[in-house]
């Protein structure tokens, strides 16, 4: 029997929970579809392989977001992605983007990487800077500082694209 | 504000059906890898030792007319630039490199195990005049790095007592290959560009620790493209700003530049390492406008593999380790991150800000 039979049913209901967000983590990470893809593909399977598995649902979510920070973090540094220049930045991005490419869209992907995770999880997701400082294992201060930064650049974006209404 | 927009921008990034599935497939493919036996991989192993074997075998033997002639050709590796051609090894004359060939390199561990990852692969280089990977001794004024290490060296022998104590430092330098051919050859991925990168990253975290600190006043950013003579910090640092043009200067830090530049002597004396004229490096100099306050990152691409380390204590950040020191009120810090050195200084801080500092540089 394989590992995904014995766990099968618990796993595809985290899977069916918790792949949009772990998906939009690596994607905003990333900045890829594909990579996105690999990236949310292999958190599930670092979970179904995980000898100490994760306990309570808090517990589950905040694994899965460090595991796709971890796993994005371990793509970008790879040397691969160095030498090559992504298929969507020579071509349009997904249907999905296609939607939503707005002046938002555009100025968080223009945000340093270590911004894009704080804002997304403080604005999406609804946790505290305290919360998002003990999930990222980052300094309190230190986190509220960089989510200070990331508005400031984010008005700054803006106001470059003539939402001076910020 | 824009959160609606922002809330309204992520729920456009979900993956579609098709990808759900794709995952998903792959996730149930996964659990049904089998792990590759143990005895197998000896198996494959000893399989391919044996071919490897055959193939140099029959690569070194040349069959000629006559069938019982299997004569072995051994290959004659070529004299190198250091071997004249019955491959007889002429020595350098002293004045060349005189400090390798009269003091042993020190053997301490290197306290950062993520940067020989360039110099292992500039060894492997093609033997040349100019190696990629040269390791000197601090004293040696024989390369024109060396030459500021060598003065700030005097100037500290003149001045203080410990001159003794001084001179046991020391300070093994790795140049980082910068050597055109050498990248070529070996795929070396240092470029120039990434020193300003790494530059940008702790540049980024000095602010932060700035904004905590409620300073706010930016004294000045060098950003030094070539390797200087020596000499005063300032002077040797107005002139690398003002050499690449201030407007250039400004516009590729972001940082105004101001004519007031000035590091206190204080603050050079306990650097590990000369502030300026280093090539390929950016350097940061940070002040409260009140001068209490003051802190200058350094980001070069020479690596440090060894500093005095009794007089550092090492902390480790992540996988990061980091030399740290302080004397008189005034912190040093030491640690090489992506094929760069780091050397920060900073005064009128406490040890937990340097350490939220470090923090984000290191682990970003």
């Amino acid at each position: 029997m394989d590992k995904y039979s014995l766990w099968s049913n618990e796993l595809e209901r985290i899977y069916e929970q918790y792949i949009d967000m772990v998906y939009r983590i690596c994607y905003m990470l990333l900045m890829s579809c594909a990579e996105a893809e690999d990236a949310a593909q292999n958190v599930f399977i670092k979970l179904m392989n995980a000898k100490n598995k994760p306990t309570g649902e808090e517990h589950l979510k905040a694994w899965l977001i460090v595991s796709a920070k971890n796993e994005c973090k371990n793509i970008l540094k790879h040397w691969w992605r160095s030498k090559r220049v992504a298929l969507e930045d020579i071509k349009e991005q997904g249907e999905y983007m296609k939607e939503s490419e707005n002046e938002v869209s555009r100025s968080v992907s223009q945000l340093p990487e270590k911004y894009r995770l704080p804002v997304y999880l403080y604005y999406y997701e609804g946790y505290s800077t305290d919360e998002i400082a003990k999930i990222l294992d980052v300094n309190a201060s230190t986190l509220r500082t960089r989510m200070v930064q990331a508005r400031k650049m984010l008005k700054l974006i803006l106001e470059k694209e003539g939402l001076g209404n910020v | 504000m824009y959160k609606d927009e922002l809330i309204k921008y992520y729920n456009g990034i979900a993956p579609s059906d098709e990808q759900r599935e794709r995952m998903l497939k792959g996730i149930k493919a996964a659990s049904k890898k089998k792990t590759l036996n143990i005895k197998n991989i000896s198996t494959i192993t000893a399989s391919a030792a044996a071919c490897a074997a055959i193939v140099f075998a029959v690569s070194n033997y040349r069959i000629t007319d006559n069938a019982q002639d299997l004569t072995p050709v051994i290959p004659t590796p070529a004299p190198t630039q250091n071997q004249d051609v019955h491959g007889f090894v002429i020595e350098e004359s002293e004045d060349i490199l005189p400090e390798i060939t009269s003091h042993p390199v020190p053997t301490t561990k290197p306290f950062a195990t993520a940067v020989p990852k360039a110099t292992q692969k500039a060894t492997s280089a093609p033997v040349k005049t100019s190696a990629p990977e040269m390791k000197y001794q601090i004293q040696s004024t024989s390369v024109p790095v060396q030459e500021n290490i060598a003065a700030e060296v005097k100037e500290q022998k003149t001045e203080k007592s410990d001159a003794v104590e001084f001179n046991k430092k020391a300070i093994t330098v790795t140049e980082a290959p910068v050597n055109d051919t050498v990248q070529a050859d070996n795929e070396i991925d240092i470029t120039d560009e990434i020193v300003p990168e790494a530059a940008m990253t702790v540049q980024t975290a000095v602010d932060e620790m700035y904004v905590e600190m409620n300073i706010n006043h930016i004294e000045a950013a060098l950003r030094s493209t070539s390797g200087g003579s020596g000499g005063g910090s300032s002077s040797a640092a107005s002139y690398k700003a003002e050499k690449i043009g201030i407007d250039e200067f400004e516009e590729s830090t972001g940082i105004k530049y101001s004519e007031n530049l000035s590091v206190p002597s204080d603050l050079q004396n306990n650097t590990p390492h000369e502030m300026s004229g280093i090539a390929n490096s950016w350097n940061y100099i940070y002040s409260s406008e009140d001068g209490e306050r003051r802190m200058s990152a350094l980001v070069s691409k020479f690596y440090i593999e060894n500093i005095n380390p009794e007089n550092f204590m090492m902390s480790t950040f992540g996988d990061c380790e980091v030399l740290i020191k302080e004397e008189n009120g005034v912190y040093s810090a030491v640690f090489n991150k992506n094929s760069i050195s780091v050397r920060i200084s900073a005064r009128g801080i406490t040890e937990d800000e340097l350490k939220d500092f470090i923090v984000s540089a290191v682990l970003g």
